[in-house]
């Protein structure tokens, strides 16, 4: 079992945002990642969160593991890029 | 090298050292020596001018123009790039290194060599100083490459960051600080993150530190840095193209809506219908979160409310109005009119307003309905999240409520029309049935003497239907068969009809369609329009047969009775 907490900040839910949210969604109740959670943060709301995470730009992905984190920005609305890069992290013990 | 011609510039002024050289270098089996020989420094630097292939210099330090390590630079200004290999009787260590640090490949003494040293050291000098040729050479092209680099990196319009296996930024160029809006080294060292690539681009919002948001094109690659793998993050200002590109969206969103509203206008009679289908059209097509239309009196009393989205709990509107606790914006724009728009939602407003905008999302519109002096309500919507609403929307949403305000004045227009048409189609209706029942002839003549109207007492008394009759004037022949007759009666009417003249009681006799006689007294009267133009004449006729049979009939027995003498009156007589 993969434990991992994945944080997805995003800024408002335009139609690109709820893409990459409805793609987190679903990747993250996929069988491979039991056991994750998944918190979606709208930093339009919540503009502390800017400056206390060091957010540079959203939307970002922070998965935390172990007490680390790693970041990922780009193409988050891309399943199979992102699973990609979540085995990855997976293969490595992040 | 073997067999090679090696041209050497031999400076030398002594004529003995110059013949010992070439004698020593004649015997030597691996290079043919070819030799231009100059006796001063200036005939050496002379013939380095004109350029005249040198693959080697032996130069003396002490000329006649020139002593020490003065000569040597001389030479070296002259052509940094052929080798030198100093001649002198001086023998110093502390002169050849320097000789060497200032360029020298290599510094022999005079008696101190023979044919083979001096053979050696000319080979050794000529590759020692192509490799440290090839050696500038290499490192101005680096350098050149690299300040190209930078001069790309740094005079890109897009800004461009290295982003290190660490997720953190390496460095960025100028535009990559003026998009993030930060100091390059608060920008270097912060996490921004693995970026995930495919074949395409990406779209990102860039958080500045001001607070405000960039939309940026994000192409990323992968390179080498400081010798480890890292990223190269391409990222280009699309903040106007997107603006501009939702501003076409919503342009082309609030469009539609027009032509939904303008097709409900058309087809939707029931006013309700209309109403509720134009909150409906405002949330389905535009994306507003809620709309809202509240129906007023003309002094603001609430009518009624219809309400389209995602919560539409408006139960306590009514109550709350009735107590006069109306929401501050609906005051305002009842009472003030326009188009108020907010932003967000001002802190006055209670969180248990029907149009709590803090519920709904960011802020409203809202838009007094008046159209003719007349006030229906308002008409009002709420923004979601995220939701960008440009000075034209306000404007259109301004030019809608009108247009929704002009359909519900075209309604009530309708409806009372409607509703006056049928009060007035019910008191003719009236009318015709009194004046059927009445037990009066009425009928109306156009100028012609055509049958405009003939009501049921003339039908019963005449024996003729209305078909039979209307828009003919043969009546006239067939009730007054006799000329004379007929001739007084329609001049009658002619006089009605040209001067205006009115008779009453005027007596005529008829034959019904039965043939027997009946006795009318007709009230005669000119019919005139709005303007008071005659446009005919209206007789009204009473059948006085009977009346007339009983006036004659009393007419007789009275004159019978005056012609009977009574007992009293004949003894008065006699």
């Amino acid at each position: 079992m993969f434990n991992a907490e994945f944080e997805l900040f995003v800024s408002g839910y335009s139609p690109k945002n709820r893409a990459v949210v409805s793609n987190l969604e679903e990747i993250c109740h996929s069988p491979e990642l039991e056991g994750c959670s998944l918190r979606i943060i709208n930093v339009s709301k919540n503009p502390e969160m800017v400056s206390s995470r060091k957010l540079l730009a959203v939307p970002v992905l922070i998965m935390h593991k172990s007490g680390q984190e790693r970041r990922m920005i780009g193409v988050l609305d891309d399943r199979e890029v992102l699973i990609r890069e979540i085995d990855r992290m997976k293969m490595f013990d992040l | 090298m073997k067999n090679d011609r090696i041209k050497i510039l031999l400076i030398e002024d002594n004529n003995g050292d110059a013949f010992l050289i070439q004698e020593m270098l004649a015997g030597v089996t691996e290079a043919i020596y070819e030799y231009q020989w100059c006796r001063t420094l200036a005939a050496g630097i002379d013939f380095l001018s004109s350029d005249q292939p040198v693959d080697l210099i032996l130069l003396d330090l002490t000329l006649p123009d020139s002593s020490g390590l003065a000569t040597l630079h001389s030479v070296k200004n002259a052509n940094v790039r052929i080798p030198v290999i100093i001649l002198t009787g001086i023998n110093s260590e502390e002169l050849a290194a320097e000789a060497v640090s200032k360029g020298a490949q290599d510094f022999l003494v005079k008696g101190r060599f023979n044919s083979d040293s001096i053979s050696r050291s000319i080979r050794y000098s000529i590759q020692r100083q192509k490799l440290y040729s090839d050696l500038v050479d290499m490192t101005w092209h680096l350098q050149m490459s690299e300040m190209r680099f930078r001069d790309i990196f740094e005079s890109n319009a897009d800004g461009i960051v290295i982003v290190g296996p660490d997720e953190k930024i390496l460095m960025a160029n100028h535009s990559a600080l003026v998009l993030f809006g930060r100091p390059a080294e608060e920008l270097t060292g912060s996490p921004f993150g693995f970026p995930l690539i495919d074949d395409s681009s990406s779209e990102i919002e860039i958080l500045r530190a001001d607070s405000s948001m960039v939309f940026a094109e994000m192409r990323t690659t992968k390179t080498i840095w400081d010798g480890k793998t890292a990223y190269l993050a391409s990222l280009r200002d699309i903040s106007e193209r997107r603006q501009a590109e939702m501003h076409t969206r919503n342009l082309n969103a609030i469009l539609n809506v027009i032509r939904k509203l303008g097709r409900i206008m058309l087809s939707d009679k029931d006013s309700r219908d209309f109403l509720q289908n134009i909150c409906n059209t405002f949330v389905e097509t535009r994306g507003y979160g809620n709309a809202w239309i509240v129906r007023t009196g003309q002094y603001g009393e609430f009518l009624e409310v219809f309400s389209s989205g995602s919560d539409t709990n408006i139960g306590s509107l009514a109550a709350d109005w009735l107590k006069a606790q109306m929401p501050k914006c609906a005051i305002d724009v009842l009472i003030h009119g326009g188009v108020y728009y907010l932003e967000q939602t001002p802190a006055e407003c209670s969180e248990g307003c029907p149009f709590n905008c803090r519920r709904f999302g960011k802020g409203t519109i809202s838009a007094r309905l008046e159209y003719a002096g007349n006030i229906y309500g308002f008409l009002k919507i709420s923004m979601p999240d995220g939701f960008v609403v440009h000075e034209e929307e306000k404007e259109l949403f301004g030019e809608m409520a009108n247009s929704v305000a002009y359909a519900i004045y075209s309604h009530n227009n309708e409806t009372t029309r409607l509703d006056n048409e049928s009060r007035i189609r019910q008191i003719a209706l009236m009318q015709e049935q009194q004046i059927d029942n009445s037990g009066v002839w009425l009928n109306v003549i156009d100028p012609k003497g055509g049958i405009v109207v003939w009501n049921k007492t003339a039908e019963v008394i005449s024996g003729y239907t209305s078909e039979d009759v209307v828009g003919r004037s043969a009546v006239w022949d067939w009730l007054y068969p006799d000329a004379a007759a007929r001739d007084r009666i329609l001049g009658q009417i002619r006089n009605i009809i040209e001067e205006g003249k009115g008779f009453d009681n005027l007596e005529t006799q008829i034959r019904t369609r039965h043939g027997d006689l009946r006795c009318i007294a007709w009230h005669l009267r000119n019919l005139t329009d709005e303007y008071g133009e005659t446009i005919g004449a209206i007789m009204l006729g009473r059948d006085v047969t009977e009346h007339k049979q009983a006036e004659d009939d009393l007419r007789r027995t009275t004159q019978w009775l005056k012609k009977i003498k009574l007992p009293d009156e004949a003894e008065k007589q006699t």
